[in-house]
């Protein structure tokens, strides 16, 4: 690389600067549209999770919410800990992945929480359209789209447990 | 009128501003996941400016990284791309001649040392073409490092601080 400070007049002219605001604005709005897609995913991992351990065994289940209970629970949880028990977050999932009621009980509490996962979704999304469109540069058409996408399924979700659909 | 067709055939840079005589032009995507630009206009000439400029260089760098980096649940959801880090600008005279497509690609390193590799049949005078090391910018990486680092050990000692007193 060579070591150049200021080859022409462009990298410093004051509209190039203008666009400094716009590169961190899109930046913004594409973090926000993977908090959107991974707040989505959430919610539809708890609701497979939860048509799993209805409909077929608790294997299926324990891999799943595993899965989910460790990566959430264990890695964010120990970042933040808040619970002065924190180091028993794993001798707790497992007395509660040992029998199917108490499994049950556990999703039925974090689906609770889906409105509220959802709401979040809906915000981050609305929020990244307007980031990304308002930042004027390239942006990729899928990710607009999938952002529209996510947002018409949030608001189904959310207008469903706020109709009452807790019983899924 | 001439019309200049322009793709960039790797468009992953998200700080790429791509100016035409001095103007800001809207891409349209295609099907393979390029950026296609047409400009139209009566002169002979185009002068053609890419330039990818770092977000460290905005006026309120740091509280932006900072917030990037808090809002991106500590880097988890962040672009990790060093190449928004680095800074890069093309200008050139494009001689248009009715046959007018151009196709460019970034940092191939082909030829060395240079920002894009351009293919095309058209007649190019190429004013600037180079990968820039702004000693600023690389200083004001290595802040923002140190200040990520800070910034995570704070929020642990927070944590630790808010579990003991509950």
């Amino acid at each position: 690389m060579t070591e150049v400070t200021n080859p022409c007049h462009y990298q410093d002219a004051a509209f190039i600067k203008q666009y400094d605001g716009r590169i961190n604005r899109h930046h913004l709005g594409i973090i926000l549209w993977r908090l959107a897609i991974f707040t989505a995913i959430l919610i539809i991992v708890v609701l497979v999770a939860k048509v799993f351990i209805a409909v077929t065994s608790i294997v299926l289940f324990i891999i799943g919410f595993t899965l989910l209970l460790a990566v959430v629970l264990i890695t964010i949880g120990t970042i933040f800990i808040l619970d002065p028990n924190h180091g028993k977050h794993w001798e707790n999932l497992m007395v509660i992945l040992q029998n199917n009621a108490a499994a049950q009980e556990a999703l039925t509490k974090a689906l609770t929480f889906i409105p509220v996962i959802s709401a979040v979704s809906v915000v981050f999304n609305i929020l990244a359209i307007v980031l990304l469109y308002t930042s004027k540069l390239p942006v990729r058409r899928y990710r607009v789209v999938t952002s529209i996408f996510l947002f018409i399924v949030n608001i189904v979700i959310l207008i469903y447990f706020l109709a009452g659909g807790q019983g899924v | 009128m001439n019309v200049l067709k322009i793709r960039a055939l790797n468009p992953h840079c998200h700080n790429v501003i791509f100016l035409f005589d001095g103007k800001p032009l809207k891409p349209k995507g295609n099907n393979m996941g390029h950026f296609v630009f047409e400009y139209k206009t009566k002169k002979e000439t185009v002068e053609l400016v890419v330039i990818r400029r770092s977000g460290l260089r905005s006026k309120f760098w740091l509280w932006w990284q900072l917030l990037f980096f808090i809002g991106s649940l500590f880097g988890i959801f962040d672009i990790h791309n060093k190449k928004l880090k680095s800074e890069g600008i093309y200008q050139a005279i494009i001689h248009l001649d009715g046959n007018d497509e151009f196709d460019l690609k970034f940092d191939t390193g082909y030829p060395k040392l240079s920002f894009l590799e351009i293919t095309t049949t058209l007649r190019v005078d190429e004013i600037h073409n180079q990968i820039i090391n702004d000693p600023v910018i690389k200083r004001r990486g290595k802040r923002v490092k140190i200040v990520k680092v800070i910034t995570l050990l704070i929020f642990v000692a927070l944590a630790i601080v808010v579990s003991v007193i509950i």
